[in-house]
C-alpha cells in the first residue's frame, strides 16, 4: 500500500471499508439510515462522514497533505465532538483505519506489499492525534460559545452600563 | 485466586460497535451538557405547581409524590377524555416510518429515541399498557410498558428533548402532531414536578411581571428609552415610544428579548425607526411587555393565564388592535390557541392598515396582525422610501422560524421585505425552508446553557444548510423572525459556520428605511458604517 502505487479502486475500497466501520459506532437503526440515504441535507451526518472519509482515504494512501486532512478530519471530529460519545470513542474512529486497510489488503491477490500498512499505521497514529487536539480545542469553544451567549442575553444592559462590548469577536479558527 | 488483570491483547480488542437495545428498555444517561437543569421550587411555588422541592435530573432520587403512578395515570385519563386530537394520535399511528428521519434531534444525535414515531411510543406504550385491552393482555407482546421510575425518567430526558417544531407532522400521512403529544408528555411530568428551570422560571416572571426577564415597567421603560437614545445617535432623528398610552389605536406587543438581548435589540430599533417614519398611532404595554408564551411548553391551562394580559390590557388601553412583533412560539400561541382560550376578542375591530387602509380580514378572529405582514403592506403600496444599498455587506438567507412557518403560513412576507432591503439574498436548499424548515434546534425552552451539546446536535441540519450557502454564495447573514432563533442560532453558528451573523428582518428594514428629517446616515442600526458595493447618491431607492 506504498503511497504512490495504490489505484484510485483500492482507495475507494478503503473510504468505503472505513465508513462502513465507522457506522457502526451508531445505533443499528440510525447506521443503516445514515449510510443509506444520499441527499446531504437530509442526511447532514452520514454525507459529511462519507465526503470527509473519502478525503480522509485519499490522503492516508496519497500524498498525505497534513492541512487537508486536518480539515476533512475537523468535519467529522466537529460532529462528534458534540454526539454521545466518550473522548475516546468519539476520535477512535481514526484508529478503525488500520483495520479497514487490512480487510482491504486482506482481498487482493498478494495481499499488501511488505512495510506498507506500517506506513499507514504510522499516518493513522498522525492522524489520531490531530483528532485529539480538534476534540479538545471543540469542546473549548463549546464553553467559549456557552459564555458569550449568556452576554448576549444582557446585551442592553451591559450596553447601558457602558460596559465595553467584545462581542463581535469572532471564535478562534480551529485550523490554521 | 487467578489473575483479573487483562492482558495487553485483551486490553487492545475493543468494540467500537454499540451495544444493541431494546427500545422498551427506559433506561437513560443524564450526562451533563445534554440535558436541562430542574426547574427551582420558588418557580413553582408562584406558579401554584406541585411538588415543588430541590432536585436535579442525575439524581437517583427525583423525590416524586407517593402516588406519582396514580397521578400520571388519572392526568392521562383526564387528557385522553379532553383531548380527541391526544387520544386519536395514541390510536392511528400505524409505524409507517415517513417521520423517523426528519427530526433535527435524530439526524444531529442519531438516537433512535428521537425518531418522532419513537419519541411518541415512548408514551403511546404506557397507553397500550393501561388503557387498551390488548395491551393489558399480551403486555410487552404488544409494545405495551409498566409505567415505572425509569419511563418517567425516559419521559422527561427525550419530551425535553422536542423542540415541538412540527416538523415531523409535515410528512404524517395520518397528520398526527408529535409536538402535542410532547405537550400532553410534558403537562403530565409537570403533575408530579418535573420540569426545567429554563421553561418555569420564565413563566413565574411572566406570570408576576408580564414578561419572560422579570422585568418590571421602569426597567422596561428603561430599555425603551435607552434605544430610543441610540437611535437618535444614529439618524439624527428624535422619536417617541409610548408605554401604556390609553386610546392609542394600536397596542405593539414584542418579545421581551427584544428590548434586552442582541441581535434582538436592532430589530427593536427598526420597528421603532419604522413607526416614527410612518407616524403610527401605538402603545408598548409594560405589562403585555412579553409577546412570548412559555406556557406553550408547560400546560393549555398555563398557556392561557399567560396569554390572557394581551387581550387584558388591550382592553384596559383601548386599542382598536393589536400588532405583534418577531417571536416564533409567540406566533403559535397567538394564532391558534388565543381566539379559543381567551376569545372572542369583539371588543377589538378588524385590524385596518392606517397608512394604507388595507383591511387584514386573516386576523379576523384574533385581531392580531404579525409585524412582517403589516411592513410588507406598507412596501407593496410603495409607503416606505427604503435604500438597499444600505445592506450590501450582507449576503442574506432566510431562516423560516418554525411556528411562523408551520404553524401560521408566513412564508413570503419575509422573503418579499428581505428582497425589498438587501440586493443578495440567497435561499438555502428547498427541503430545509418553508414548510420543510430545520429547526434552531432550542426551541420550546430549551435554549439554555447546560444543555448546549444537546442543542448542537438538534441545530445541525439547520447549520448545514447554511454553511452550503456560506460557501457557495458567500452568505454571512442569516435572517429570521424569532426571538428564540436570533438567541440561538449565533451560537449554534459559532460552532458551526463561523462568519456567519444572525439579524432579524426588521433590522434590514431599519437599516434600509430613509426616515424624513434628521441627518445623512453613515451606519447602519449596529453602528457599524454602510458598506455599499456602488454610490448610492445618484441611485434611486427601489421602493420610492
Amino acid at each position: 500500500m506504498a503511497p504512490t502505487t495504490v489505484s484510485p479502486r483500492t482507495c475507494d475500497l478503503f473510504a468505503q471499508e472505513w465508513l462502513a466501520c465507522t457506522l457502526r459506532t451508531y445505533p443499528e437503526q440510525t447506521s443503516r439510515f445514515l449510510r443509506e440515504e444520499r441527499d446531504p441535507f437530509r442526511n447532514p451526518v452520514g454525507e459529511t462522514l462519507r465526503t470527509a472519509l473519502t478525503a480522509l482515504a485519499g490522503e492516508l494512501l496519497g500524498d498525505f497533505d497534513r492541512p487537508r486532512a486536518a480539515a476533512a478530519l475537523e468535519d467529522i471530529v466537529r460532529i462528534r465532538a458534540v454526539q454521545d460519545f466518550t473522548p475516546a470513542e468519539a476520535v477512535g474512529f481514526v484508529l478503525l483505519a488500520r483495520g479497514a486497510a487490512r480487510s482491504v489488503a486482506g482481498r487482493g491477490d498478494g495481499g499488501a506489499r511488505p512495510g506498507s500498512l506500517e506506513a499507514l499505521d504510522a499516518r493513522v497514529d498522525e492522524l489520531v492525534l490531530v483528532a485529539f487536539d480538534l476534540f479538545a480545542r471543540c469542546r473549548e469553544e463549546i464553553h467559549a460559545i456557552g459564555a458569550r451567549a449568556a452576554r448576549r442575553r444582557v446585551y442592553v444592559l451591559e450596553r447601558a452600563q457602558g460596559l465595553s462590548d467584545d462581542l463581535k469577536a469572532a471564535p478562534p479558527a480551529l485550523c490554521d | 485466586m487467578a489473575d483479573q488483570t487483562p492482558s495487553p491483547e485483551t486490553l487492545t480488542q475493543v468494540e467500537y460497535r454499540p451495544r444493541a437495545k431494546n427500545w422498551l428498555d427506559p433506561h437513560v444517561e443524564f450526562r451533563r451538557g445534554t440535558f436541562c437543569y430542574s426547574a427551582l421550587p420558588k418557580s413553582l411555588k408562584a406558579l401554584d405547581l406541585p411538588n415543588p422541592r430541590e432536585w436535579q435530573p442525575f439524581h437517583r432520587d427525583w423525590k416524586l409524590p407517593p402516588d406519582w403512578k396514580a397521578i400520571i395515570l388519572e392526568g392521562m385519563k383526564d387528557r385522553l377524555d379532553r383531548f380527541r386530537s391526544f387520544r386519536l394520535f395514541m390510536d392511528i399511528c400505524v409505524r409507517c416510518g415517513a417521520c423517523a428521519d426528519k427530526c433535527h434531534f435524530y439526524l444531529g444525535s442519531g438516537d433512535p429515541k428521537n425518531m418522532p414515531v419513537v419519541r411518541a411510543e415512548l408514551i403511546r406504550s404506557v397507553y397500550r399498557r393501561y388503557f387498551t385491552t390488548a395491551g393489558r393482555l399480551f403486555g410487552e407482546a404488544v409494545g405495551a410498558r409498566e409505567l415505572t421510575e425509569d419511563v418517567l425518567k425516559e419521559w422527561f430526558y427525550y419530551f425535553y428533548q422536542c423542540t415541538e417544531c412540527r416538523r415531523c407532522s409535515v410528512f404524517c400521512p395520518y397528520g398526527i402532531d408529535t409536538a402535542e403529544v410532547t405537550m400532553i408528555g410534558r403537562e403530565l411530568l409537570n403533575l408530579v414536578g418535573c420540569n426545567i428551570n429554563w421553561v418555569l422560571e420564565p413563566v413565574a416572571n411572566c406570570f408576576r411581571t408580564g414578561n419572560h426577564l422579570g422585568v418590571q415597567p421602569h426597567g422596561f421603560k428603561d430599555s425603551i428609552d435607552f434605544a430610543v437614545d441610540e437611535l437618535e445617535e444614529i439618524t439624527g432623528v428624535r422619536i417617541e415610544a409610548p408605554i401604556n398610552k390609553k386610546g392609542a389605536e394600536i397596542l405593539f406587543v414584542v418579545p421581551s428579548a427584544d428590548y434586552f438581548a442582541s441581535p434582538h435589540y436592532y430589530t427593536l430599533l427598526g420597528y421603532l425607526l419604522l413607526f416614527h417614519e410612518i407616524g403610527l398611532d401605538y402603545t408598548f404595554s409594560a405589562f403585555a411587555s412579553e409577546g412570548g408564551n412559555f406556557g406553550l411548553f408547560t400546560s393549555h391551562e398555563m398557556i392561557k393565564r399567560l396569554n390572557a394580559k394581551i387581550y387584558a390590557e388591550a382592553k384596559r388601553l383601548g386599542v382598536k388592535w393589536i400588532l405583534g412583533g418577531e417571536c416564533g412560539h409567540m406566533w403559535r400561541v397567538l394564532h391558534q390557541y388565543m381566539d379559543t382560550m381567551n376569545g372572542p376578542a369583539d371588543f377589538l375591530e378588524v385590524p385596518v392598515s392606517p397608512v394604507t387602509g388595507t383591511r387584514f380580514d386573516n386576523t379576523a378572529s384574533t385581531r392580531m396582525v404579525h409585524i412582517c405582514e403589516f411592513t410588507a403592506d406598507l412596501v407593496r403600496h410603495n409607503r416606505l422610501r427604503l435604500d438597499p444599498t444600505r445592506n450590501d455587506k450582507w449576503r442574506v438567507t432566510f431562516h423560516d422560524s418554525c411556528n411562523p412557518a408551520r404553524a401560521m403560513g408566513l412564508l413570503e412576507e419575509p422573503r418579499y421585505l428581505i428582497r425589498a432591503t438587501c440586493r443578495h439574498f440567497h435561499e438555502m436548499p428547498e427541503n430545509t425552508i418553508r414548510e420543510q424548515t430545520f429547526c434552531c434546534g432550542s426551541g420550546s425552552g430549551l435554549g439554555t446553557d447546560e444543555n448546549l451539546e444537546m442543542r448542537l446536535r438538534g441545530g445541525f441540519p439547520r447549520a448545514n444548510a447554511v454553511r452550503y450557502v456560506h460557501e457557495r454564495h458567500g452568505v454571512n447573514l442569516l435572517a429570521c423572525i424569532c426571538a428564540i432563533d436570533k438567541a440561538t442560532l449565533p451560537p449554534l453558528l459559532e460552532y458551526w459556520v463561523p462568519g456567519v451573523e444572525v439579524a432579524g428582518i426588521h433590522e434590514l428594514v431599519g437599516n434600509a428605511l430613509i426616515v424624513k428629517g434628521g441627518r445623512e446616515r453613515t451606519t447602519d442600526l449596529r453602528g457599524d458604517p454602510f458598506e455599499r458595493e456602488a454610490p448610492a447618491a445618484e441611485e434611486e431607492p427601489v421602493h420610492a
